[in-house]
This record gives structure tokens, C-alpha cells and sequence, in this order.
């Protein structure tokens, strides 16, 4: 049984004796370079595992890094969200901005210059046929003046508060108004006279002569003397060809969205 | 024989893996567990061919020069045996201390010494990596044990059933 013991331990110094004779051995080879070629060889055959082995182990490296920093992550997802909302509020900000210089370069260009407007935003809309603006009496706003955007009428002031006003826009059944029709390439060329008033199925437009050419797409333009002005309210649209009829009717489509409005300009010399 | 050879390189492909896996997520080595841990189970030409081409090829595919791990499992296993003639191998917990301290030898080879052979300068070591290579080499002498229990109870119940 020693003599087993005294063998098995003389294998085992034996066998570290050669291993590491053997890399004493390599390593001087590797020195000198002997080796390159088998390296090559066998790094051709074995890379590939080791890359697998190396994509394999990042992944869960990277999962376990996740996994490990998911607090710190949600933190930051938090933060991030806070960033967006902070950002999305600045760029509407920079929107509402860009639409105010837009209406005001509107209205600089085409609106009356010997006229005073107020700069009004809108607040809220009312059903289908008013506005509520953001000025009222303390800006100096009065019952019946004219609310434009550049030289479209937008509406009239119906109601005054001390802060904020309520606009009639031409849509309202309420509303009554005198107008013109032109055709855009002669616009002082007046085709015929007729009345706009506020329907359910929009804004409509009666008592155009029947000898006139009225067509579709011609300018409507307000000429009453609740206005005191020519604003454009927008464009013939479903002329009627009723033959029987004394005069023709239509529609008009407004020179603006009257539900996408953001500023307004109320005349407060207007009357 | 065709069937032990086969066995032997899938297993050599396998370790190869599982060894380049765990080197790259916790520069944690499984060979020296398993080298020393068969040291005195495996045929002592077994375990020398096994280790050293294992060694050499963990060596070709990790960039060292080649013989750089065998030396490290040479010295590593030199102490083991050492400290095996101090310690006796029948006591449960304290044959885990040459292990521990075998080990710890061949990760601070491993750290030390590669850079002697290709660059001519020793490896960076500071305490916060020494304290590190401590570490690795516990979890790694739980896994001596872990195989070593493992491995008797194999062999046990192999012996019971012949």
C-alpha cells in the first residue's frame, strides 16, 4: 500500500515536472517564434468559439448590468420623461410663438392701417358658433367691434366682459351679414350682392342674382356696415342650379378655420 | 479509442467555451479548478496531456504566449503538492486550504506574469485587485469542494453498484 502511495506520488511530481518543463519549453519557443504557424492554425479553428463565447458572455454581462442597474435606469427613464415633457412644452411654446409672429405679420401686411387692433388670444370656443378672446372691457373691447386675422373678418364681439369677450363668428344663426362677390383675377369687378347668414350645415349665402356669373370658388367679401370695412370672409362653394329658382344660393367656405384659430386681432376703432 | 479522443475534444471544445465565457464576464477561471481538482483523481499522463493542451490552446486564443497557463498550473499544482505534504488530504475543510492558496498563486501568476513574456514587464497589481483575486480563488475552492464531494459520491455509488 506504501509502496502504491510512494509510486503515486512520484507520478504526480513527475507529471508536474514535465508540465512545467513542457512550458518552460514553450514559452522559449514562443520567444523566438517557432510557434507562430501552429497559433495560426489553431487560432483559425479556435476563434471562432472564443468570439462566440465572448458574444455569449457580454450578453449576459449586459443583462445582468441591466438587471443590476434597474433602478438607476428607471430613475433616469423618469428623468427623461420629465426632459421630454419639458422639451415638448418648449416646442409648443416656440410653436405658439412662430403662429403669433405669423398672425401679427399677417395682420401688419393686410389689415387697415388706419385702423387700431387689440391682439387677442383665443381661449375657448363656444358650441360651434362663438369664440371667447382673452380681452375685454379693461383693453378697451366694446360690443359689435370686428374681429380679423390680416383682412379676413373673423367675427363680432357680442358679448364684453372685463377681461375676456365673446365673438360672434359667421357661422352663428345670429349672424347677418352684408357681402360682395368678386372673382379673384378682377376684384374690383363686383359680380353681385347677397347676405350671409349662420346655418346648421355651415355659412350660407342667398339672394345672389340669378344673371350673375357667380361661380364656385369666387370671393366672398363682407361689405355691411356692422364690418365698417371689406374683409374677406371666404369662398363661393355648392352654387345652386336650381333654374326655377329667383335668385341662387350657396355656401361659404371661411378664408379661415375658425376652430384653429390661436390669435386674433379685434378692431377697437372700428365702429 | 476513437470514441475516447472524440470525447476528449468535445470536451476540450466545451471548456474551451465555458472557460473564454467566464473569462470574459468575471475573469474567473475554470481550468485551475478543474487541473487541480483532478489532479489525484485523473491518470497522471491523462491529467498532463489533457491540462497542457488545454493550456496551450486557452493560450492561443487569449493572445498570451504560448505555455504561460501550463507554467501558471505547474507552479500552482507545485504548491498543492507542497502543501499536501504539510496538510493532510483526508481532513474535510483544511485539504481546502492548499487549494485555496494553490489558486491563489496561479491568479496572481496569471496577473503578474503574462506581461513578462510578451512585453518584459510585470502585470499591474494593487490591493483592490489582490482582494479581487482573493475572492475568485474562494469561489473557486468552493468549487474544488463542491466537485470533490460531488465526485466521491459519483465514485461511491459506481463502487456500491459493482
Amino acid at each position: 500500500m506504501e509502496i502504491n502511495n510512494g509510486e503515486q506520488n512520484n507520478n504526480e511530481w513527475l507529471s508536474i515536472l514535465i508540465s512545467t518543463l513542457l512550458s518552460v519549453f514553450l514559452l522559449i519557443l514562443n520567444s523566438v517564434g517557432v510557434l507562430d504557424g501552429l497559433k495560426n492554425i489553431s487560432s483559425y479553428i479556435l476563434d471562432p468559439i472564443y468570439s462566440l463565447a465572448s458574444t455569449v458572455a457580454n450578453s449576459t454581462d449586459e443583462y445582468f448590468e441591466t438587471l443590476i442597474n434597474i433602478n438607476s435606469f428607471r430613475d433616469e427613464y423618469n428623468d427623461m420623461k420629465i426632459m421630454i415633457a419639458q422639451y415638448e412644452v418648449d416646442i409648443l411654446g416656440t410653436i405658439a410663438l412662430k403662429q403669433e409672429l405669423e398672425d401679427l405679420r399677417t395682420q401688419i401686411d393686410l389689415a387697415n392701417p388706419q385702423m387700431i387692433y387689440l391682439e387677442a388670444k383665443v381661449l375657448d370656443r363656444v358650441e360651434l358658433d362663438s369664440l371667447v378672446i382673452n380681452v375685454g372691457a379693461q383693453q378697451g373691447v366694446k360690443k359689435g367691434n370686428i374681429v380679423t386675422l390680416g383682412n379676413s373678418l373673423v367675427g363680432i364681439i357680442s358679448d364684453v366682459n372685463e377681461f375676456t369677450s365673446k365673438v360672434r363668428l359667421p357661422i352663428s344663426k345670429s349672424s347677418f351679414l352684408k357681402v360682395y362677390i368678386v372673382r379673384e383675377e378682377s376684384t374690383s369687378n363686383i359680380l353681385s350682392k347677397a347676405v350671409v347668414t349662420g346655418s346648421a350645415d355651415g355659412i350660407r349665402i342667398e339672394n345672389i342674382g340669378m344673371n350673375s356669373s357667380v361661380e364656385n370658388g369666387d370671393i366672398v367679401i363682407a361689405n355691411d356696415s356692422k364690418v365698417g370695412d371689406t374683409l374677406i370672409l371666404g369662398t363661393v362653394v355648392a352654387l345652386s342650379d336650381d333654374l326655377s329658382a329667383t335668385t341662387k344660393s350657396a355656401y361659404v367656405s371661411p378664408s379661415i378655420d375658425y376652430y384653429d384659430l390661436i390669435n386674433v386681432f379685434v378692431r377697437i376703432d372700428g365702429n | 479509442m476513437v470514441i475516447d479522443i472524440l470525447i476528449t475534444i468535445f470536451s476540450l471544445v466545451v471548456i474551451l467555451f465555458l472557460e473564454s465565457t467566464t473569462l470574459v464576464l468575471l475573469n474567473f477561471s475554470i481550468v485551475i479548478i478543474l487541473a487541480l481538482s483532478l489532479m489525484y483523481k485523473m491518470d497522471w499522463r491523462r491529467w498532463l496531456i489533457t491540462v497542457s493542451i488545454f493550456a496551450v490552446l486557452l493560450d492561443i486564443v487569449t493572445h498570451q504566449s504560448l505555455g504561460v497557463t501550463l507554467l501558471a498550473i505547474s507552479i500552482s499544482s507545485i504548491s498543492l503538492h507542497l502543501l499536501f505534504s504539510l496538510i493532510p488530504k483526508a481532513h474535510d475543510l483544511l485539504s481546502l486550504l492548499p487549494y485555496f492558496a494553490s489558486i491563489l498563486i496561479f491568479y496572481i501568476f496569471i496577473t503578474l506574469f503574462p506581461n513578462l513574456f510578451s512585453q518584459g514587464t510585470l502585470g499591474y497589481l494593487n490591493f483592490n485587485i489582490f482582494l479581487t483575486i482573493v475572492l475568485k480563488s474562494l469561489i473557486s475552492t468552493v468549487f474544488v469542494y463542491i466537485f470533490n464531494t460531488l465526485f466521491t459520491k459519483f465514485r461511491g455509488s459506481k463502487n456500491s453498484l459493482i
